[in-house]
């Protein structure tokens, strides 16, 4: 089929949408509130482990 | 230091304090599969209530965050009164207590807008999903945007 666009035309592709990962959604559903609260304390604490980590004065392997 | 935001939120309500959660842990509560380091509430702005909050926040040792060093600030009873925002470290976590947030709201005009939530046998408000995910859209800041799809695909994966 004929292009109607002239040779100088520019055609936007639209930006792609982000991907949600639903089944980390799905999970937390399932869960309780308390037990949701209880699992972002997790991740603080391994987040802060990673922090201390990353920071850390000894050399690397 | 563990962190136990769970326990600092269980704390309020077990004190009789009256806040509702926003931000982050908000989120989080309803489902929202995200990490937030720090607890925000918007508290009802009663002489009593502030009391009920300064007594917690004494019992926790609490300080003002993003202080320069020195000794503790005694707490500022009069500035939990209005509303601007008191940002305190306690030994439970990171606590910020909101007078009001975007748009003026305060405690009293965000109640209809949240639910209820059973924390650890305690009964606690928090800002609904839809009025988070409202907020949000109307942010400016980039992160902001940034977890929108995420709380809006919770909030339709939950749905009312």
């Amino acid at each position: 089929m004929k292009s109607l666009a002239g040779p100088d035309a520019t055609i936007e592709t639209p930006a792609p949408e982000l991907a949600v990962d639903v089944t980390l959604i799905d999970e937390m559903l399932a869960l309780d509130p308390t037990e949701r609260l209880r699992l972002n304390d997790r991740m603080v604490d391994m987040l802060e482990d990673l922090r201390r980590g990353l920071g850390s004065d000894e050399p690397p392997r | 230091m563990a962190s136990a935001l769970t326990n600092l939120l269980a704390e309020l309500a077990a004190a009789g304090a009256e806040f509702i959660v926003v931000g982050g842990l908000a989120a989080v509560a309803q489902g929202a599969p995200l990490t937030t380091l720090d607890l925000d509430i918007v508290h009802r702005r009663t002489p009593g209530n502030v009391d009920v909050l300064i007594e917690l926040l004494e019992r926790h040792n609490a300080r003002y965050r993003g202080r320069p060093g020195g000794p503790p600030l005694p707490l500022d009873r009069l500035a939990l009164l209005g509303p601007g925002h008191s940002l305190f470290m306690t030994d439970l976590g990171p606590l910020d207590i909101l007078g009001a947030i975007e748009e003026g709201l305060d405690y009293e005009a965000l109640l209809p807008r949240s639910r209820q939530a059973k924390i650890l046998g305690r009964t606690v408000m928090v800002l609904d999903l839809a009025e988070i995910v409202r907020l949000k859209r109307l942010s400016s800041h980039p992160k902001d945007h940034a977890m929108l799809p995420l709380l809006e695909e919770t909030l339709r994966r939950r749905g009312p």
